[in-house]
This record gives structure tokens, C-alpha cells and sequence, in this order.
């Protein structure tokens, strides 16, 4: 990750002269991997990578992009002068910069973008970063994490299913910018095994649970919770129990498992077969758990079946006899009839999915605009109900008819919104929660997300974090694919070997050593397992357990200043190695310096005050000054928050 | 700005509130003043029951424990599955076989066999427990750890904090609306401990003081200007951690100074070892624990998963009781088992048990707590509540009257509305010796 120049080299010898006045125990640590020259080389170990290709927006549409953008800031404006609010002023260049790349790519800028923005002359240059953070990967990573949060997307999809498959297919289809109306109808609709098909990865998450599994897409693209009315009419909104199952009905005969005795594998139980088998061949096989991947993995499998859902048997309502059959219904919008050519869960897909349903596209717009502004035109942005009113019905409105005309293609979407003045002014002084009063007079100030903050300091840290990528799923997906029905004990044994080696430390290996600082692996948090270990950084800040629908908080607490305070992550970016350090060391002048740090930490210039404290500091305490001030601004509250 | 006025306004009003109650009406300030609602209720007479419990070990089972193959069995029925009941050291209370460890200190429980809710949400079901409040966008209510430091008073000339969770929880309430002092210290792996209490070896104290300086002097203009709570928040925060790591009783947290034997009686798991270190944090005094156990949502066939998480439930809960009797801290410990909802007792096409609101158990221990009874009943199916229903207000009620808690004290929130510990439940009198 370390770029090792001839500059870079004697820049790191100054570094530990520098530093290690007062870090020497840093120093000692030279955690950050390097390649060893002494060693006699080993042939190098390949490192499969996914193909990552960005969809790009296209500079011909920006003039409709400003057109649209002004045409939210009239509607705006209009409830500025409705309820009397003055709106913030616009956020000087630097604010916006750090916010953009914040809000757009998800970490915030290295010193050399922000030089590159903050020098750039064109007027138009807002615009053009807003274009040029969309078309990143930061972009995609950063979007991930969002849909990630709210699809819980697991590493573990069900027993035996591993995760990665529907994970890096959320990925590609975020950075193809696949249109999220085909995207969500291909997660409905998708069938085949998830190794095969790993859209499957939708319906399988919610393997056995199908009443739930509709409860949670219902809230998930609908922003309509009818949980309650699974047990009961809906205390405080309309949905009666008669109306959960009718919906439910629509998926019920939707299957995430095949039967090992499946007619299709050819009669008999083929996981038992297969078991007996593989004893005889391998000695180290003892009819336990070695083979599940290839012998269970291969039976999740999202199929229909025709079977109807029942009332249960203790509907205790007149209006449907108990344990009657339930006729599919949709909830609101157009009523659709499951044709016979069609299964119900396509039928379902077409309504939910369709411009005319009248919380598809609703939706989706309120959740973009809380991505920007830190708060929904309609709070929560899952519990819409009829008689919901939203902060600007007219503006929703607009966002909505955007949304169709730009046929769901979020990118633009969020183009238009970071275009706008309204986002583009400073955030509210005044601490702002869903359901409050607000008329956005500016975005919301936010403290980062836990993706935010974790990739925040990877980017003062290391040189070249987006190179890093997860093992992509084909590595595995490519030995663990087999149809049950055909083959042999002894492939299945050739495979779980070659599976072994492709994926054994050594590959691990070649894949962490150069991103490894003291057991951590420096990466976005896009290509981190989920959900981490209870006391990962990043589980400290709040990313969720991916158990509940977006489960990540942004809440502080005590163990997160320890961990800022003493963890290795903080100390990282004093290593001589680091890119903050080496930031620090392209400078020759104390003030120079100082007001690189600042650039870099906070993405701004320090105040002549606070000038003057960094050089006091530095000025007493020699090198170690340096580390003291670096370590007290990444512990600012400001560099936690998006302003 | 409204939302200025909004804030400054709430003060004045607050205050005036409060003074013009002081001085004309001699009462404080409560809802049926704000909104001329009718008069207030006459405080609750707990008959010199409670007060007992100094520390709380709250032990929440996420994803909803199923009641009919716990504590609350139906033989003979159908629904009863393939669960059978046990005997234990109470004549007369019969326990699932899942359980034997806790049927041996079944004396030491009361098992409340009537909860009851309405949610079906995992969610909105533990927010409930935590809170007494239901979940809704415009506010967040505290837990009750916070709810029993703000009403006890903080303990200022304490380095430990005093309201803990253990085990990952992603969405806890915390301190709700209350101020972030109370906001419960998450200990995320309870083997590891609190991680990261000690500074670099080359920092002196001073040296980390003037880190500290540095910070303030660098975000002051920040702060300034964003005068919030969520950022305020961060300067408790800094507040708490840097007295941690000066404290003499950090090692509070710190498993490994446990005998091995101790470790293995719990349960080496997190859920164990978690119920050892509430253990370890009450001996110190800390307030209110809670331990987190996942993985109750057995949807899918139940009686292969229930075996192996009731046995982890049963060491460490058992393990528990049994050293805080040891040790003396049973008559001042009240440990409490509770959940967000109960399992449907017909056992669905997929061999599991799903969401069940309208009747389940809860388990209440120690602190002043009568053991060895059941309170409540259930319905011949375990389906309904048959008599003496216990809402989650309630259980908090009782938990609160353990405590000690004023339950009839209002606590004014920043938009100006009054909230009680427990939400107006009623605490069960029986369940106390």
C-alpha cells in the first residue's frame, strides 16, 4: 500500500526522526506490512480480483440536472416564506467539500483532493465534484454500506450459504447504476440457486420466515409498516389482518429450499447418498458437517411451488373464516389478478415495482433526500400512512415525478439533490430529529456513520485504500456450484481440496499483508465481513449486528472515545509509514506543516488562534508536538460530525 | 428560526413552569397541568414493599424466548411440542427439561407467567421492555439503567460507570431524552472487556492532559457553533473515558482476574461469560447491567435450536444466582430475565414457533423478590392470559419499586412533555417477599 520511492524512503527517515521524539514506541511496532527483501522470494501468490466497472454520468444532462435542482430550491424556498424561516447561508468551499465527499463517496477527502478543489478555479466546480464523487468507486462503496444497513446484508446468507454471492451482486448492480425499480424486481422475482443467481440472495435472507419476509419488504420499498396487522388489525394505522395475509399470500408458495430427496436430484436422499459416498473415499469424513457447503449449499434454492396460504386458526375476526384460503390482494394502488402463466410473486413484483404505485417511487425519493439532508420529508421514512402529511407535499411530489422521469436512476437522482442551493447551505445550527418542525433551511448536521468514520481514517492512514477489495465471490461460488443430482463423491472431494487451497492462508495472505496493521485489515468497510465482531472498530461506532432493518447508529459512547483515544487506529496515522505523516513531512516549514494537518484532518485551514495553539504545542514538545496535535484533531468532535 | 425559539422557549416555559408551581400550587409540574387533563392519581402505596434491590443484572433474550418450552408448560397439550417438564427444587413448579440448572434454584424465582404486549415487532418488543414506552419517531425514551441513574442521582465520586451492556445491541434507547451522562458504557465482547482503557506508554499524565487541552482549543469554534446535544454528548463521553482510565477499579471488567473454574461455571460463551462480568461489575457496585442473549427467533425447527440456547441461558443464569447467593449480593441483586415477546404455541409447517405478544414469561430474582412462585397464568395453550396480566409497564413497574424508584416522579423531556420511570405500570406486590 506504501509507496516505496526514493522519496517516500527519505521522507521516512525524517518521519522517525521527527516523530519518534516522542513515539518511540511506534516506531517499534513497523506494523505497516512491507515486503521483506531478505527472504528469498516465494512465487507470487495470485490475488483473483472482481472487475469493477463505474457507470459514469453523463455531462450532457447537466443542464437538466440544474434545471431540476432550481426547481426543488422554488419549492424550498416556498415553505422558507411560508413558516417565515430564514434560510443558512451557503457553506464556504471548504464545508462543502468535505460534506460532499462525506455524504457522496462516504470518506472525507486526502489533502491532495482538497488541494486540487479548494486551488481549482472553475466556477462550475462544485458541480463537477459532485460529478466526479458519483463516478468513484468511493461512490459505490459508500452506497453499499446504505443498502447493506438496510437489506442486513450478512456474511453468513443462511446455514451453509455464504453471503458473498448476493453481496458483490448488490455491488456490481450499485456500480452499474442497474435502475432500483428493475433492481428490486429482480430481488423479487430472482430464481435459481443463490450461487447461481445470487439476486436469490433477497429471499433467501429471510429463508423460512415469509410472513416477515413480506413485513420487511413492505417497509423496506413501500415505507409501510403492516407488521402488527400479522397478529391483529393495525392499532394505529389501517392494515387489518385480513389485508397482512392477502399480501403475504402473494410470496407464500415462494421456496428458499429444496428437499434432499427432490425429484429432480434423481430420487432417494442425495445428501445422504452423497454422505455415504464421500466415506468411503475420504478417511478424514465422518458424516459430519465437512461436506455441508457442497451438500446443503447446493439445495438453497429460490423456487415457486403452488401453495396457497391459509387464514390461521385463530383469526379472530368475522370477516374470513379461519383457516380458509387467502385470496392474493394488494394493498393499495392498482389491483392486480395473478394471471396462470404467471407466478404471484411476479405479479406482486409488477405492482410493487411499478411507477404507479403510490409508495414505490414516494419512497425511494424520501429516503434519497434524508441520505442528503439528514432528515425525510416524511419521518419516518419507513412508516407512511394515509394520512401522512409531508414537510413539503409539493416538493415530495416533484422528487417522486423526478424519480419516474429519471426512471429510478438513483445516481442522477442524488445528482440533482447535491445540486441544489438548499444542500449547499450550512447545516442547522439546532439539533434536529425525525418528526420535529423543519424546513430546511439547510442539511442537518449528522455525526458520521460508523462506514464514515472507519473510512475516514483509513483515508489519513493509507496511500491506496480502494485498492484493497474482499475475496469476490466467483472464488468460492466456482468450486462450491454442483448439481447434487450428477455428481460424484469423488469430484465433491476434488473440489472441497482445490476449494481449500484457492481460499488457504497463504491466499489470505497475499491478499491482507500489504492492508494488515496489528490484526486489522486497513480497508473500506464495504470490504469488511458482516457483521464484525462485537468490539470492532466499527462496531463501536454503531454498525449494526445486521439482525434489524437498518440497525447502525450514530450515537456516541465511551468505549468509541477509548478506542479514539488509545486504539490502533488512532495511532496508526502517527506511524512514520502513514500517508498523514508523510502529508505532514512534504512540508519544511513548521507553519507549512501545521496547516497541513489541519487540511488533511479537518479539511480546512486552521483559525490564526488555533494556529498559533499547534505551533505553541509544537514548539514545546519538538517532534512529539506533531503527534500531539494530529492525535488531538482526529479526537475533535468536528471531525465526527458532517456539517 | 422556529426551531431556535422552540429551544429557548422550552427552557423559559419550563422554568416558569416549575417556579410558578412551586410558589402557587406547591405541586410539580405534571401532565394533567400541562394539559388539563383531570386530577392527579394518588401515589401508588407499595406497603413498605421494594427498595432493596441496589444493583440490577438484566438479562434480555433477543429474538423472543419461546415461554411453552421454558416456564410455562402445557403437558398433555399439543402445543407443548417436544418439550417435557421437569421437577424442580419447589414442589409444585415444573420447568422445561431445557432448564435444569434453574430448576435447582428455582426457590430464587419468581417466574411471571402472564406478561403480555402487542407487538410482534423484535424491535419495538425489546424497546418496549427497555423503555415502558412504546417506540415512535419524535422522541427516545431512556432505558431503564438511565431511568435509575437520573432518578438515584449521579454518583459523582464514582470512576465506574454505573449503567452497563453487555453484548452486542445495536439500537439501544440508551439515555433516551435524558442527559448523555446516563448513557449505559456498551461492552461489546465481555472476554475482551472494556478495550483500550490505557494510554500509550509514552504519554505521560500531563502529556494527556495537554492532549485533552488541544482537543478543546481545536473544536471550540465547532462546538460553538453547533451547540447540540448529540455533540455535547462527546464531551461526556471524554469526561467519562478519561476517569476510566485513571480508575483503580477498572479491573471491574477484567475477566481474567476470575478462577478458571469460575469462567467454566458460567459458561465460556459470551452470554456466560457476559452474566460473569455483571457479576464482577455489581460487586463494584455498578448500578444496572444488562446482558444480551440473541437468537430466540426460532421460526424454523425449534427443537433443534432450543436445547443448545436454553443451555447457555441455564448455565449463566444459574451460575449467576448461585454466586451472587454465595457472595452475598443476592439480597441486594435483582436479576431479571426478561424478552420482547413469547412463541405462537402451534408449532408452524416449518417445525418452529413464531411470534406470539399475548402471552409469555419473564423471571424476576433477588433484590427483595419472593422466590420459588409463580405469578400469573396463562391460558390451557399458553395462548392467552388467563388471570393477574402483567404489561411491560408493570414488570418495570416492579423492577422500579425494587429499586426503590419514585415511580410517580415526572421527568420533564426537552419538548416540554412529562415521562415516569415505567410508564404508569403497576408494580406486582405479590412478587416481593
Amino acid at each position: 500500500m506504501m509507496r516505496q520511492t526514493f522519496r517516500a524512503r527519505m521522507l521516512l527517515s525524517v518521519a522517525r526522526l521527527l516523530l519518534c521524539g516522542g513515539l518511540a514506541v511506534l516506531c517499534g511496532d513497523a506494523a505497516f506490512a512491507q515486503a521483506r527483501p531478505k527472504k528469498k522470494p516465494e512465487p507470487p501468490v495470485e490475488v483473483p480480483q472482481r472487475k469493477v466497472q463505474m457507470h459514469l454520468v453523463s455531462q450532457s444532462n447537466r443542464d437538466q440536472v440544474i434545471k431540476s435542482a432550481a426547481k426543488i430550491d422554488e419549492l424550498v424556498e416556498k415553505n422558507y416564506e411560508k413558516f417565515k424561516v430564514t434560510p443558512n447561508p451557503e457553506v464556504s468551499d471548504e464545508t462543502f467539500l468535505r460534506r460532499a465527499y462525506l455524504d457522496i463517496s462516504g470518506a472525507i477527502p486526502t489533502l491532495k483532493q482538497s488541494q486540487t478543489f479548494l486551488d481549482g478555479r472553475d466556477p462550475q466546480k462544485r458541480s463537477r465534484l459532485i460529478d466526479m464523487l458519483l463516478n468513484s468507486r468511493g461512490y459505490a462503496s459508500h452506497t453499499y454500506n446504505y443498502w447493506s444497513n438496510i437489506l442486513r446484508v450478512n456474511e453468513r446468507l443462511a446455514n451453509n450459504a455464504p453471503g458473498r454471492p448476493y453481496s458483490d451482486w448488490i455491488k456490481e448492480s450499485i456500480e452499474k447504476n442497474v435502475p432500483y425499480d428493475k433492481w428490486v424486481f429482480e430481488m423479487m422475482t430472482a430464481e435459481g440457486k443463490y450461487l447461481d443467481n445470487p439476486a436469490t440472495g433477497y429471499l433467501v435472507r429471510d429463508s423460512g420466515m415469509p410472513l416477515d419476509a413480506m413485513n420487511n419488504t413492505v417497509r423496506i420499498f413501500l415505507g409501510t409498516q403492516i407488521g402488527c396487522a400479522q397478529c391483529h388489525d393495525h392499532p394505529f394505522d389501517r392494515w387489518t389482518r385480513k389485508e397482512f395475509y392477502e399480501i403475504a399470500a402473494f410470496t407464500f408458495g415462494t421456496e428458499t429450499r429444496r428437499g434432499a430427496g427432490d425429484k429432480m436430484f434423481g430420487g432417494g436422499n442425495v445428501v445422504n447418498k452423497l454422505r455415504d459416498d464421500l466415506k468411503k473415499i475420504d478417511t478424514g469424513f465422518d458424516g459430519g458437517g465437512k461436506y455441508n457447503r457442497f451438500l446443503l449449499g447446493n439445495l438453497v434454492e429460490v423456487y415457486d411451488i403452488p401453495r396457497a396460504l391459509t387464514y390461521p386458526h385463530d383469526y379472530q375476526y368475522t370477516d374470513v373464516k379461519p383457516k380458509s384460503p387467502v385470496a392474493p390482494k394488494t394493498l393499495f394502488g392498482e389491483e392486480m389478478t395473478v394471471t396462470k402463466n404467471e407466478r404471484p410473486r411476479v405479479t406482486f413484483a409488477n405492482w410493487m415495482t411499478s411507477p404507479r404505485n403510490p409508495r414505490f417511487a414516494k419512497n425511494i425519493a424520501n429516503r434519497m433526500w434524508k441520505r442528503a439532508f439528514g432528515i425525510g420529508l416524511i419521518e419516518p421514512v419507513d412508516d407512511i400512512q394515509d394520512a401522512t402529511v409531508a414537510e413539503n407535499e409539493e416538493l415530495l411530489a416533484f422528487l417522486e415525478q423526478e424519480m419516474i422521469r429519471l426512471k429510478f436512476d438513483l445516481k442522477e437522482f442524488q445528482r440533482i439533490l447535491y445540486n441544489t442551493k438548499t444542500y449547499q447551505r450550512e447545516a442547522a445550527a439546532v439539533e434536529v430529529h425525525g418528526g420535529d418542525e423543519y424546513h430546511f433551511p439547510g442539511p442537518v448536521l449528522r455525526r458520521m456513520s460508523p462506514e464514515q468514520v472507519w473510512d475516514s481514517f483509513i483515508t489519513l492512514a493509507v496511500f491506496t485504500p480502494k485498492d484493497y477489495q474482499v475475496e469476490p465471490a466467483f472464488v468460492q461460488a466456482s468450486f462450491l456450484s454442483v448439481n447434487l443430482g450428477a455428481v460424484s463423491a469423488e469430484e465433491l472431494m476434488q473440489r472441497d481440496n482445490a476449494l481449500k487451497v484457492a481460499t488457504d492462508y497463504k491466499h489470505r495472505q497475499a491478499r491482507d499483508k500489504d492492508y494488515t496493521y496489528k490484526g486489522l485489515v486497513l480497508a473500506r468497510a464495504s470490504e469488511l465481513p458482516t457483521p464484525l465482531p462485537a468490539g470492532h472498530f466499527l462496531r463501536q461506532f454503531g454498525q449494526s449486528d445486521r439482525e434489524s432493518i437498518e440497525g447502525n447508529t450514530t450515537d456516541g459512547s465511551v468505549p468509541q472515545v477509548l478506542q479514539m483515544f488509545n486504539g490502533p487506529i488512532t495511532h496508526m496515522l502517527l506511524e512514520p509509514k502513514s500517508l498523514m505523516v508523510s502529508n505532514v513531512m512534504s512540508q519544511k516549514s513548521m507553519d507549512d506543516r501545521v496547516n497541513v494537518i489541519f487540511l488533511t484532518v479537518l479539511s480546512r485551514q486552521p483559525t490564526s488562534e488555533e494556529r498559533q495553539a499547534a505551533l505553541a504545542e509544537i514548539r514545546e514538545h519538538g517532534p512529539a508536538g506533531y503527534g500531539n496535535v494530529i492525535w488531538a484533531l482526529v479526537n475533535t468532535r468536528e471531525f465526527l460530525f458532517v456539517q | 428560526m422556529i426551531d431556535i425559539l422552540k429551544r429557548s422557549d422550552e427552557f423559559g416555559r419550563r422554568l416558569f413552569l416549575e417556579r410558578a408551581a412551586a410558589t402557587c400550587l406547591g405541586v410539580t409540574v405534571g401532565p394533567k397541568f400541562l394539559f388539563g387533563a383531570d386530577e392527579k392519581k394518588p401515589a401508588f402505596d407499595s406497603k413498605g414493599k421494594g427498595g432493596k434491590a441496589k444493583n440490577v443484572i438484566y438479562l434480555m433474550m433477543a429474538g423472543a424466548m419461546s415461554h411453552l418450552d421454558t416456564f410455562d408448560l402445557k403437558p398433555g397439550r399439543e402445543v407443548q411440542g417436544e418439550t417435557k417438564g421437569i421437577d424442580t427444587n419447589v414442589s409444585g413448579m415444573k420447568f422445561g427439561e431445557w432448564v435444569p440448572s434453574l430448576a435447582k434454584v428455582a426457590n430464587e424465582l419468581a417466574v411471571v407467567r402472564s406478561l403480555h404486549t402487542e407487538t410482534g415487532d423484535h424491535e419495538q418488543g425489546r424497546y418496549l421492555f427497555r423503555t415502558s414506552y412504546k417506540e415512535i419517531a419524535s422522541i427516545r425514551h431512556p432505558g431503564m439503567g438511565a431511568w435509575a441513574m437520573r432518578l438515584l442521582g449521579q454518583r459523582t465520586d464514582r470512576t465506574l460507570p454505573d449503567n452497563v451492556v453487555i453484548g452486542p445491541e445495536g439500537r439501544h434507547p440508551g439515555a433516551g431524552f435524558l442527559e448523555p451522562v446516563y448513557t449505559p458504557v456498551p461492552v461489546g465482547d465481555p472476554i475482551k472487556g472494556l478495550q483500550n482503557t490505557s494510554a500509550p506508554a509514552y504519554l505521560t499524565d500531563q502529556a494527556f492532559e495537554k492532549r485533552l487541552d488541544l482537543i478543546n482549543r481545536f473544536d471550540a469554534g465547532f462546538r460553538k457553533k453547533f451547540p447540540q446535544k448529540q455533540v455535547e454528548a462527546y464531551t461526556e463521553f471524554y469526561r467519562q473515558a478519561s476517569a476510566l482510565m485513571s480508575s483503580a477499579d477498572l479491573k471491574a471488567f477484567d475477566l481474567s482476574q476470575e478462577k478458571q473454574e469460575t469462567r467454566d461455571a458460567y459458561g465460556t460463551g459470551q452470554f456466560g461469560q457476559g452474566c460473569l462480568l455483571a457479576r464482577r461489575l455489581v460487586e463494584s457496585d455498578v448500578r444496572f447491567v444488562e446482558v444480551n442473549l440473541g437468537g430466540w427467533d426460532m421460526h424454523t425447527e425449534i427443537y433443534d435450536k432450543v436445547g443448545d440456547l436454553c443451555g447457555n441461558l441455564d448455565k449463566a443464569m444459574a451460575a449467576l444466582i448461585d454466586d451472587l447467593k454465595t457472595r452475598g449480593l443476592l439480597d441486594h441483586t435483582l436479576v431479571v430475565l426478561g424478552t420482547e415477546f413469547g412463541r405462537t404455541p402451534r408449532i408452524n409447517q416449518n417445525g418452529g414457533r413464531d411470534h406470539h405478544p399475548a402471552a409469555f414469561s419473564g423471571v424476576l430474582a433477588g433484590g427483595g423478590i419472593r422466590g420459588g412462585q409463580f405469578y400469573g397464568k396463562s391460558d390451557e395453550d399458553a395462548f392467552q392470559v388467563d388471570s393477574d396480566g402483567v404489561t411491560p409497564a408493570d414488570f418495570n413497574a416492579t423492577i422500579a419499586l425494587a429499586m426503590g424508584l419514585p415511580i410517580d416522579k415526572e421527568i420533564i423531556s426537552s419538548v416540554g412533555r412529562p415521562f415516569k420511570v415505567a410508564n404508569d405500570g403497576t408494580p406486582v406486590l405479590k412478587l416481593f417477599s
